[in-house]
């Protein structure tokens, strides 16, 4: 594939920014692997990806899977967000907004990046008990800080999956 | 030390530590303060700050707004250790609600900048190890995208799309669950 004028300049000018970018790090021990300088441009793209990711983690959660069409770096980055909302509270939902939920919530387990470290995870469920919840045990072998769950109402399904998870929890971490 | 308990904790608090910016000035402050910053507290547990902690990812004009957010925040970890014993626990309730107010207000007058000036608090914040400040600071650039198309977004951010219309096409089939 031909890469378009755009993609070229934009790859030299990362690789350029890199080179000024390495800072003398001694003696110091850093958390994040890179820690990048802005230049002369203010743009977004001038922060390391797990801040980016960060960021992320603060969006409803359908956007921020939806910045994977923003360019190249953006198209992964929402599969290693530390912390997952899972918030759905738009009143009364139809049997299709489930079908859909479940779709969203199923794909999302499946396709997140389970090496990622998850410090928080809320899940909100506010009219509907019917989403399965059998991809989130998935993530809890990760080291999980904090678990906030809300639904109006529980079911066996619903109990069963909470309770897989607190044992996954509570399972020694450092 | 052979004092009691509470005289080394006072020692402990008094403790300052020397903070040296990119541009070589020098900022004394509590270890209580310092000690927010995951990075620091690992310098000071290993003994290795004596002389100063060389900072040089960091210029005076970001280290001086980050140890003020620094400062603001010891307080509140400050006030759990110190005397607190005099306080009933309705008493102290009252003052944590009036104190996480006033923190409230402090960290949304703290946002109050310029971009560059807020992404590069987020690099000091992520570089310093300084959990709710890197938080804070990447929630503002989240409010900011917020129910944004990802057009306006790469407008906002100066972000050069650099997939070709086929590659786009391409993801956003792929993660089509995501835009329904």
């Amino acid at each position: 594939m031909v890469a378009t004028p755009a993609a070229d300049s934009k790859v030299k000018r990362t690789c350029a920014r890199r080179l000024f970018d390495e800072m003398p790090q001694e003696q110091v021990k850093v958390s994040g692997r890179h820690n990048r300088r802005k230049v002369s441009m203010v743009g977004i793209d001038t922060l390391p990806d797990e801040v980016l990711a960060r960021v992320l983690s603060f969006l409803p959660v359908r956007e921020a899977v939806q910045t994977c069409v923003l360019a190249r770096r953006w198209r992964h980055l929402w599969k290693s967000m530390p912390a997952l909302r899972i918030v759905f509270e738009d009143g009364p939902l139809t049997p299709e907004d489930v079908d859909d939920m479940n779709r969203f919530v199923n794909m999302f387990m499946f396709l997140r990046d389970r090496g990622a470290p998850l410090e928080f995870f809320e899940f909100k469920i506010d009219d509907l008990i019917r989403v399965r919840m059998n991809r989130i045990s998935a993530c809890g072998s990760n080291k999980l800080c904090c678990l906030k769950l809300v639904a109006s109402m529980w079911n066996y399904l619903l109990c069963a999956e909470v309770y897989h998870l607190m044992t996954c929890i509570s399972s020694p971490s450092i | 030390m052979a004092s009691a308990g509470s005289g080394d904790e006072k020692a402990a608090a008094a403790a300052m530590i020397t903070l040296i910016s990119s541009d070589n000035e020098k900022f004394e402050v509590t270890e209580a303060t310092a000690t927010l910053s995951q990075t620091i507290r690992h310098m000071i547990e290993d003994g290795c700050t004596d002389g100063g902690v060389p900072l040089p990812n960091v210029t005076s004009k970001i280290l001086a707004r980050v140890i003020e957010y620094c400062k603001k925040h010891a307080t509140a970890a400050a006030g759990e250790e110190g005397s607190s014993s005099s306080f009933s626990d309705a008493a102290f309730l009252e003052v944590d609600r009036a104190f996480l107010e006033e923190l409230e207000e402090f960290d949304d007058a703290f946002l109050e900048v310029d971009r560059a000036t807020l992404f590069d608090l987020i690099l000091a914040a992520n570089y310093l190890d300084i959990k709710g400040l890197l938080n804070l600071t990447c929630q503002k650039v989240a409010d900011s995208v917020k129910g944004k198309t990802p057009e306006q977004i790469r407008e906002m951010y100066n972000i050069v799309n650099d997939l070709t219309p086929e590659e786009e096409a391409e993801i956003r089939r792929e993660t089509q669950w995501a835009f329904e």
